[in-house]
């Protein structure tokens, strides 16, 4: 009798196998030890609990479903991954054309405002402790335009090239180098005012 | 300092330059006063925006509840297949010939060629396939080819370079 | 047992495959006299594109022998490995500057042809890897 495989303790590349022959059981062990990576990617991107739930769920349905394409060439997780990021992507995309982001509308008017903005000391965050400095971040990070931030994230913690967030933004790549840009410096400000206001 | 010369100093960062080019911008950074603290303030918020600086979230709902869902959408799916026939996104008719998009099932027998675990079809089922995030294979068996198609927004690597091999006009050029 | 494989042309252990890189444009005919019309018979299933013309840019004939890999160039950017996966027929696997784009398995039915194709935005064109056996 084939013995029952010890699915807490297998490899991701084994419990793919097993999930690929159909072990659903294999599958929800992937789940569970990737969840929040995938719903943490989701999350970055919408900014909305509810909105990365259900798009998080969404991708693990998608990814049971083209299981057998996944040839290992990137580990289980960044497959996973790069599925979430592109139904955030396409979410976005349908929030944008009913947003009325007000934030959005000013970096559309002003554009160019990044070249006028001061240089900022570049370690305005020295001597902050790791999880303070991941909420200040995640703070600035929340108010970027879902552009900027979608850009910086898939720049930043993705580590995707230019040319790949252009394929994946529908948009040129030189309009991710200046999201990127601005993103940046806009951040930089950010979390140096953070920094001064700690000061005070 | 114009636009595209602070786009250069960030290209260089982010190793999106040719090495000749990272030599010229090095040179710059070291001469120029203005450049270098431009440069130093992109890499000051590049350094900090690395995955290890991510505030970690967790999905708010229990293993089970969240598994659960998943779980019913996964065999919701698997019941009803016709289902997703009817929800092929169109996208594919932009690159179709007019005649053929305006009757494209009837003139392409669209077969699916799938290995998934549970969705074993026999060949000669007529059903959409949408793959790899936007991938879509048919299959024409009046026409003796089966094609997969890979939408340019879903193919991360460049495979469309059919024109380098042919002499072309001088305008044209990669983007930086 | 798949139903509908009766006249499947299995991939026996030497198999003679021939790659065809093929270039789908509405532009007329460029200068190139390396180009030539596609081969009518293989472009027959790419009559439901859009485009009005298909070029073949490269064509390489290889014989895959054994388990042995193939991988052929057939532009600056674009390559194909091929290779016998014995009962699951044929692979092919498609690169892109390098990077695995895509990959195939399956029978190639007698007198029929894959096409691995995609558009590049820049041009408005498309192109295509055939695989004939």
């Amino acid at each position: 009798m084939a013995q029952k495989p010890d699915y807490a303790t297998a490899d991701d590349p084994t419990l793919v196998k097993l999930a690929q022959k159909g072990d659903t059981v294999a599958f929800e062990q992937l789940v569970s030890r990737h969840r929040d990576k995938i719903y943490a990617r989701a999350f970055s991107m919408l900014r909305n609990e509810d909105d990365a739930t259900d798009l998080s769920q969404e991708a693990w349905v998608k990814g049971w479903q083209r299981l057998h394409q996944f040839q290992g060439e990137a580990s289980f997780a960044t497959w996973m991954t790069r599925i979430v990021i592109n139904l955030c992507l396409d979410q976005l995309r349908r929030l944008k054309r009913v947003r009325t982001d007000s934030i959005d509308q000013m970096d559309n008017e002003t554009g160019g405002v990044e070249r006028q903005m001061p240089i900022i000391n570049p370690n305005p965050t020295e001597r902050l402790e790791r999880g303070e400095l991941r909420q200040r971040i995640d703070r600035a990070l929340n108010q970027l335009s879902y552009e900027h931030r979608t850009v910086l994230v898939l720049h930043e913690f993705e580590e995707l090239e230019y040319k790949a967030i252009a394929k994946k933004m529908g948009c040129s790549i030189g309009t991710v180098m200046s999201r990127l840009f601005y993103a940046r410096r806009k951040m930089a400000s950010l979390l140096a005012g953070l920094k001064r206001e700690e000061l005070r | 300092m114009k636009t595209e010369d602070q786009l250069r100093l960030q290209a260089y960062l982010d190793n999106e330059v040719s090495s000749s080019e990272a030599r010229q911008i090095a040179s710059w950074i070291a001469r120029d006063p203005e450049a270098k603290a431009l440069y130093d303030e992109l890499q000051g918020t590049k350094a900090l925006l690395n995955a290890e600086n991510e505030l970690p979230v967790t999905v708010p709902d229990s293993r089970d509840f969240y598994w659960s869902k998943i779980q019913r959408e996964i065999e919701r799916a698997e019941r009803e297949p016709a289902r997703a026939t009817a929800t092929v996104r169109p996208w594919w008719i932009r690159i179709m010939a007019p005649v053929a998009a305006t009757a494209a099932l009837a003139l392409v027998l669209f077969t699916s060629i799938s290995t998934a675990p549970t969705t074993q079809k026999a060949m000669g089922s007529t059903e959409v396939s949408d793959w790899d995030n936007g991938t879509i294979t048919f299959r024409s068996k009046e026409d003796g080819m089966t094609v997969v198609w890979m939408p340019a927004s879903v193919v991360t690597a460049d495979v469309s370079d059919v024109q380098t091999t042919i002499p072309v006009e001088p305008n044209t050029q990669d983007e930086p | 047992m798949i139903a509908g494989l009766c006249s499947v042309n299995a991939i026996a252990d030497d198999t003679k495959v021939k790659a065809t890189l093929v270039w789908g444009t509405d532009d007329a005919k460029p200068s190139d006299p390396h180009l030539k019309p596609a081969n009518e018979q293989m472009v027959k299933g790419l009559r439901h594109f859009k485009w009005k013309n298909y070029y073949e840019v490269t064509n390489v004939n290889v014989t895959i022998s054994g388990t042995a890999t193939n991988r052929i160039r057939l532009s600056p950017k674009c390559e194909v490995e091929l290779r016998n996966a014995d009962k699951s027929g044929l692979e092919a696997k498609l690169y892109g500057e390098g990077k695995l784009v895509y990959t195939k398995k399956g029978n190639i039915p007698a007198g029929e042809h894959w096409a691995l194709g995609g558009d590049d935005p820049k041009n408005a064109s498309a192109w295509f890897v055939i695989l004939t056996p």
